[in-house]
Protein backbone atom coordinates (compact mmCIF):
# COMPACT_ATOMS: atom_id res chain seq x y z
CA UNK A 1 0.00 0.00 0.00
CA UNK A 2 1.41 3.36 -0.99
CA UNK A 3 0.61 6.54 0.87
CA UNK A 4 1.30 10.09 -0.15
CA UNK A 5 4.51 11.23 1.46
CA UNK A 6 6.09 14.60 1.02
CA UNK A 7 9.57 15.52 2.06
CA UNK A 8 9.63 18.12 4.83
CA UNK A 9 12.09 20.10 2.73
CA UNK A 10 9.63 20.46 -0.15
CA UNK A 11 6.76 22.86 -0.14
CA UNK A 12 5.56 22.64 -3.73
CA UNK A 13 6.82 24.52 -6.76
CA UNK A 14 10.55 25.10 -6.84
CA UNK A 15 12.30 28.22 -8.08
CA UNK A 16 15.93 29.20 -7.69
CA UNK A 17 15.99 32.79 -8.84
CA UNK A 18 17.26 34.06 -5.48
CA UNK A 19 21.01 33.41 -5.23
CA UNK A 20 20.71 33.40 -1.45
CA UNK A 21 18.01 30.77 -1.60
CA UNK A 22 18.58 27.41 0.05
CA UNK A 23 16.51 25.22 -2.21
CA UNK A 24 19.39 23.13 -3.53
CA UNK A 25 21.06 23.20 -0.12
CA UNK A 26 17.91 21.89 1.54
CA UNK A 27 17.72 19.06 -0.98
CA UNK A 28 21.27 18.04 -0.14
CA UNK A 29 20.56 18.52 3.55
CA UNK A 30 17.59 16.18 3.34
CA UNK A 31 19.70 13.55 1.62
CA UNK A 32 22.38 14.04 4.26
CA UNK A 33 19.80 13.70 7.05
CA UNK A 34 18.64 10.43 5.56
CA UNK A 35 22.06 8.82 5.73
CA UNK A 36 21.65 9.10 9.51
CA UNK A 37 17.96 8.29 9.74
CA UNK A 38 15.25 8.10 7.08
CA UNK A 39 11.79 9.57 7.34
CA UNK A 40 9.09 9.81 4.71
CA UNK A 41 9.80 6.52 2.99
CA UNK A 42 7.13 4.28 4.50
CA UNK A 43 8.62 0.87 5.27
CA UNK A 44 11.46 1.42 2.78
CA UNK A 45 13.61 3.19 5.35
CA UNK A 46 16.45 0.76 5.84
CA UNK A 47 19.52 2.47 4.32
CA UNK A 48 20.57 4.70 7.20
CA UNK A 49 23.24 4.42 9.88
CA UNK A 50 20.85 4.21 12.80
CA UNK A 51 18.56 1.70 11.15
CA UNK A 52 21.48 -0.57 10.39
CA UNK A 53 22.65 -0.39 13.99
CA UNK A 54 19.30 -1.11 15.60
CA UNK A 55 19.60 -4.89 15.36
CA UNK A 56 23.33 -5.18 16.01
CA UNK A 57 23.65 -6.98 19.32
CA UNK A 58 26.24 -5.63 21.75
CA UNK A 59 28.92 -8.26 21.23
CA UNK A 60 28.75 -7.90 17.44
CA UNK A 61 30.15 -4.36 17.53
CA UNK A 62 33.66 -5.74 18.04
CA UNK A 63 33.40 -8.89 15.92
CA UNK A 64 34.63 -9.65 12.41
CA UNK A 65 32.79 -12.22 10.29
CA UNK A 66 35.92 -14.02 9.02
CA UNK A 67 39.44 -13.49 10.26
CA UNK A 68 40.83 -10.00 10.13
CA UNK A 69 38.68 -7.15 8.91
CA UNK A 70 36.80 -4.10 10.01
CA UNK A 71 34.38 -4.22 12.90
CA UNK A 72 31.11 -2.35 13.02
CA UNK A 73 32.53 -0.20 15.80
CA UNK A 74 35.52 0.74 13.63
CA UNK A 75 33.23 1.70 10.76
CA UNK A 76 31.06 3.89 12.98
CA UNK A 77 34.12 5.67 14.36
CA UNK A 78 35.42 6.12 10.82
CA UNK A 79 32.12 7.62 9.66
CA UNK A 80 31.95 9.97 12.63
CA UNK A 81 35.55 11.10 12.24
CA UNK A 82 34.88 11.71 8.53
CA UNK A 83 31.95 13.97 9.40
CA UNK A 84 34.16 15.89 11.84
CA UNK A 85 37.14 16.12 9.51
CA UNK A 86 35.11 17.28 6.53
CA UNK A 87 33.37 19.85 8.71
CA UNK A 88 36.61 21.20 10.12
CA UNK A 89 38.58 21.27 6.88
CA UNK A 90 35.82 22.50 4.55
CA UNK A 91 34.14 24.92 6.94
CA UNK A 92 36.47 25.40 9.88
CA UNK A 93 40.10 26.14 10.61
CA UNK A 94 41.46 22.95 9.07
CA UNK A 95 43.42 21.90 12.14
CA UNK A 96 41.62 18.70 13.11
CA UNK A 97 43.55 15.48 12.53
CA UNK A 98 42.20 12.00 11.77
CA UNK A 99 43.32 10.75 15.17
CA UNK A 100 41.14 13.25 17.00
CA UNK A 101 37.82 11.53 17.70
CA UNK A 102 36.51 13.93 20.30
CA UNK A 103 33.61 16.34 20.05
CA UNK A 104 34.03 19.15 22.57
CA UNK A 105 36.23 16.82 24.60
CA UNK A 106 33.86 13.85 24.46
CA UNK A 107 35.21 10.63 22.94
CA UNK A 108 33.02 8.09 21.13
CA UNK A 109 32.89 5.87 24.22
CA UNK A 110 32.75 2.12 24.16
CA UNK A 111 29.12 1.15 24.60
CA UNK A 112 26.70 1.01 21.63
CA UNK A 113 24.57 3.69 23.26
CA UNK A 114 27.56 6.02 23.61
CA UNK A 115 28.66 5.37 20.03
CA UNK A 116 25.18 6.07 18.67
CA UNK A 117 25.01 9.34 20.57
CA UNK A 118 28.49 10.28 19.35
CA UNK A 119 27.77 9.52 15.69
CA UNK A 120 24.62 11.63 15.87
CA UNK A 121 26.63 14.50 17.36
CA UNK A 122 29.30 14.16 14.66
CA UNK A 123 26.64 14.17 11.95
CA UNK A 124 25.09 17.26 13.54
CA UNK A 125 28.40 19.14 13.37
CA UNK A 126 28.69 18.77 9.60
CA UNK A 127 24.97 19.20 9.11
CA UNK A 128 25.10 22.55 10.87
CA UNK A 129 27.74 23.84 8.48
CA UNK A 130 25.82 22.62 5.43
CA UNK A 131 22.59 24.18 6.70
CA UNK A 132 24.22 27.63 6.83
CA UNK A 133 25.11 27.56 3.12
CA UNK A 134 23.24 29.43 0.41
CA UNK A 135 22.67 27.85 -2.98
CA UNK A 136 25.17 30.13 -4.66
CA UNK A 137 27.88 28.80 -2.34
CA UNK A 138 27.57 25.21 -3.52
CA UNK A 139 30.07 25.88 -6.29
CA UNK A 140 32.60 27.43 -3.92
CA UNK A 141 35.85 25.51 -3.69
CA UNK A 142 36.61 24.26 -0.19
CA UNK A 143 39.28 22.04 1.25
CA UNK A 144 38.89 18.32 1.67
CA UNK A 145 40.66 16.83 4.71
CA UNK A 146 43.65 15.87 2.56
CA UNK A 147 44.11 19.40 1.26
CA UNK A 148 42.65 19.30 -2.25
CA UNK A 149 39.95 21.78 -3.17
CA UNK A 150 36.56 20.54 -4.34
CA UNK A 151 33.27 22.20 -5.09
CA UNK A 152 31.23 22.39 -1.90
CA UNK A 153 28.44 20.31 -3.46
CA UNK A 154 30.90 17.54 -4.24
CA UNK A 155 32.20 17.47 -0.67
CA UNK A 156 28.65 17.14 0.63
CA UNK A 157 27.96 14.45 -1.95
CA UNK A 158 31.07 12.58 -0.89
CA UNK A 159 29.78 12.49 2.67
CA UNK A 160 26.48 11.09 1.46
CA UNK A 161 28.05 8.48 -0.83
CA UNK A 162 30.78 7.59 1.63
CA UNK A 163 28.32 7.02 4.44
CA UNK A 164 26.01 4.82 2.39
CA UNK A 165 29.01 2.84 1.17
CA UNK A 166 30.03 1.97 4.73
CA UNK A 167 26.46 1.47 5.94
CA UNK A 168 26.25 -1.29 3.33
CA UNK A 169 29.34 -2.82 4.89
CA UNK A 170 27.80 -2.63 8.35
CA UNK A 171 24.71 -4.40 7.08
CA UNK A 172 26.85 -7.07 5.43
CA UNK A 173 29.03 -7.64 8.50
CA UNK A 174 25.97 -7.89 10.75
CA UNK A 175 24.15 -10.27 8.43
CA UNK A 176 27.19 -12.54 8.07
CA UNK A 177 27.67 -12.56 11.84
CA UNK A 178 24.02 -13.40 12.35
CA UNK A 179 23.85 -15.91 9.49
CA UNK A 180 21.00 -14.11 7.75
CA UNK A 181 22.64 -12.60 4.66
CA UNK A 182 19.75 -13.53 2.41
CA UNK A 183 16.64 -12.01 0.88
CA UNK A 184 14.34 -13.63 3.44
CA UNK A 185 15.89 -11.59 6.23
CA UNK A 186 16.36 -8.25 4.53
CA UNK A 187 13.29 -6.95 6.37
CA UNK A 188 14.66 -8.01 9.73
CA UNK A 189 13.20 -5.96 12.52
CA UNK A 190 11.11 -3.84 10.23
CA UNK A 191 7.93 -5.66 11.12
CA UNK A 192 8.01 -3.89 14.48
CA UNK A 193 8.14 -0.41 12.98
CA UNK B 1 44.12 20.43 -7.58
CA UNK B 2 40.72 21.98 -8.17
CA UNK B 3 37.67 19.85 -8.84
CA UNK B 4 34.78 21.47 -10.65
CA UNK B 5 31.30 20.37 -11.61
CA UNK B 6 30.07 19.61 -15.12
CA UNK B 7 26.41 19.82 -14.07
CA UNK B 8 24.93 23.22 -14.70
CA UNK B 9 21.39 23.05 -15.97
CA UNK B 10 20.20 26.52 -15.08
CA UNK B 11 16.61 25.75 -16.08
CA UNK B 12 16.26 22.79 -13.72
CA UNK B 13 19.12 22.95 -11.26
CA UNK B 14 17.52 20.66 -8.69
CA UNK B 15 16.88 17.91 -11.19
CA UNK B 16 20.40 18.43 -12.49
CA UNK B 17 21.73 18.03 -8.97
CA UNK B 18 19.85 14.78 -8.44
CA UNK B 19 20.90 13.43 -11.84
CA UNK B 20 24.48 14.16 -10.88
CA UNK B 21 24.07 12.18 -7.69
CA UNK B 22 22.40 9.33 -9.56
CA UNK B 23 25.20 9.31 -12.14
CA UNK B 24 27.73 9.00 -9.38
CA UNK B 25 26.09 5.90 -7.94
CA UNK B 26 27.04 4.29 -11.26
CA UNK B 27 30.43 5.90 -11.82
CA UNK B 28 32.39 8.69 -10.17
CA UNK B 29 34.79 10.79 -12.17
CA UNK B 30 38.31 11.32 -10.81
CA UNK B 31 38.05 14.83 -12.27
CA UNK B 32 35.34 15.66 -9.75
CA UNK B 33 36.37 13.56 -6.77
CA UNK B 34 40.10 13.11 -7.12
CA UNK B 35 41.18 9.96 -5.34
CA UNK B 36 37.82 9.68 -3.61
CA UNK B 37 35.96 8.08 -6.51
CA UNK B 38 35.53 4.64 -5.05
CA UNK B 39 31.87 4.50 -3.97
CA UNK B 40 30.20 3.68 -7.27
CA UNK B 41 28.75 0.46 -8.65
CA UNK B 42 31.20 0.19 -11.55
CA UNK B 43 34.24 1.02 -9.46
CA UNK B 44 33.31 -1.70 -7.02
CA UNK B 45 32.94 -4.22 -9.83
CA UNK B 46 36.19 -3.39 -11.59
CA UNK B 47 38.34 -5.65 -9.44
CA UNK B 48 35.85 -8.47 -8.97
CA UNK B 49 37.32 -11.60 -10.54
CA UNK B 50 35.01 -13.72 -12.73
CA UNK B 51 34.86 -16.46 -10.11
CA UNK B 52 33.93 -13.97 -7.38
CA UNK B 53 30.63 -13.06 -9.02
CA UNK B 54 28.90 -16.24 -7.88
CA UNK B 55 30.89 -16.95 -4.72
CA UNK B 56 29.03 -16.93 -1.40
CA UNK B 57 30.94 -15.49 1.58
CA UNK B 58 28.77 -17.73 3.74
CA UNK B 59 26.44 -20.55 2.71
CA UNK B 60 23.22 -19.16 1.33
CA UNK B 61 24.33 -15.52 1.40
CA UNK B 62 24.02 -12.95 -1.35
CA UNK B 63 26.49 -13.12 -4.20
CA UNK B 64 27.84 -10.10 -6.05
CA UNK B 65 25.77 -11.17 -9.04
CA UNK B 66 22.65 -11.27 -6.86
CA UNK B 67 23.29 -7.73 -5.65
CA UNK B 68 24.16 -6.27 -9.07
CA UNK B 69 21.07 -7.95 -10.48
CA UNK B 70 18.95 -6.55 -7.66
CA UNK B 71 20.24 -3.02 -8.22
CA UNK B 72 19.50 -3.19 -11.95
CA UNK B 73 16.00 -4.52 -11.39
CA UNK B 74 15.33 -1.76 -8.89
CA UNK B 75 16.32 0.85 -11.50
CA UNK B 76 13.99 -0.76 -14.03
CA UNK B 77 11.07 -1.29 -11.68
CA UNK B 78 11.24 2.20 -10.22
CA UNK B 79 11.44 3.66 -13.73
CA UNK B 80 8.44 1.71 -14.90
CA UNK B 81 6.26 2.29 -11.85
CA UNK B 82 7.15 5.94 -11.25
CA UNK B 83 7.36 7.09 -14.86
CA UNK B 84 5.84 4.33 -16.97
CA UNK B 85 2.78 2.11 -17.08
CA UNK B 86 3.50 0.33 -13.80
CA UNK B 87 3.29 -3.16 -15.24
CA UNK B 88 6.86 -4.39 -14.72
CA UNK B 89 7.26 -7.08 -12.05
CA UNK B 90 10.29 -7.63 -9.81
CA UNK B 91 11.24 -10.89 -11.51
CA UNK B 92 11.44 -9.33 -14.97
CA UNK B 93 15.11 -8.70 -15.71
CA UNK B 94 15.03 -8.18 -19.47
CA UNK B 95 15.62 -4.82 -21.14
CA UNK B 96 14.05 -4.87 -24.59
CA UNK B 97 14.30 -8.63 -24.52
CA UNK B 98 17.94 -8.73 -23.37
CA UNK B 99 18.61 -10.45 -20.07
CA UNK B 100 21.54 -9.57 -17.77
CA UNK B 101 23.61 -12.44 -19.19
CA UNK B 102 26.20 -14.55 -17.38
CA UNK B 103 29.50 -12.91 -18.17
CA UNK B 104 30.71 -9.97 -16.05
CA UNK B 105 30.91 -7.79 -19.15
CA UNK B 106 27.29 -8.61 -19.96
CA UNK B 107 26.19 -7.85 -16.40
CA UNK B 108 28.04 -4.56 -16.40
CA UNK B 109 26.54 -3.57 -19.74
CA UNK B 110 23.08 -4.52 -18.49
CA UNK B 111 23.59 -2.53 -15.29
CA UNK B 112 24.60 0.51 -17.31
CA UNK B 113 21.52 0.19 -19.47
CA UNK B 114 19.20 -0.25 -16.48
CA UNK B 115 20.71 2.83 -14.86
CA UNK B 116 20.41 4.73 -18.15
CA UNK B 117 16.69 3.97 -18.39
CA UNK B 118 15.97 5.36 -14.95
CA UNK B 119 18.34 8.27 -15.45
CA UNK B 120 16.61 9.33 -18.66
CA UNK B 121 13.25 9.58 -16.93
CA UNK B 122 14.70 11.52 -14.01
CA UNK B 123 16.55 13.89 -16.35
CA UNK B 124 13.34 14.62 -18.25
CA UNK B 125 11.74 16.09 -15.13
CA UNK B 126 11.48 19.76 -14.38
CA UNK B 127 12.24 21.10 -10.92
CA UNK B 128 8.57 21.86 -10.38
CA UNK B 129 7.72 18.18 -10.88
CA UNK B 130 9.93 16.93 -8.07
CA UNK B 131 7.24 17.45 -5.47
CA UNK B 132 4.66 15.45 -7.40
CA UNK B 133 3.49 12.22 -5.81
CA UNK B 134 4.35 8.98 -7.52
CA UNK B 135 3.43 5.37 -6.70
Amino acid sequence: MFGNRQSPGHTGAITMSDPKAQIAVKELLTLFDHVLEEHGFGWDHWHSILWNLHNVVDEEWEMTPAGDGRTIRELIVHLGVSFLMYDNHAFGDGTRVWGDWTIDGTAPGSSPTELKTWIQDAHRCLRGSIARLADDELGTLRKAPWGEAYETRRLIELQIQHTLYHVGEINHIRSLLQGNDDWDHQDMGRENE
Amino acid sequence: MKMSSQYHDTANPLVSQLVGLLDHTLEESPDQFGTQHWHSLLWNLHNVRPEDWDAEPAPGSHTIRDIANHIGIVFLTYENHVFGDGTRSWDETAIDGSSPGNEPEEMISWSREAHSRFRSSVAALTDSQLAEFCP
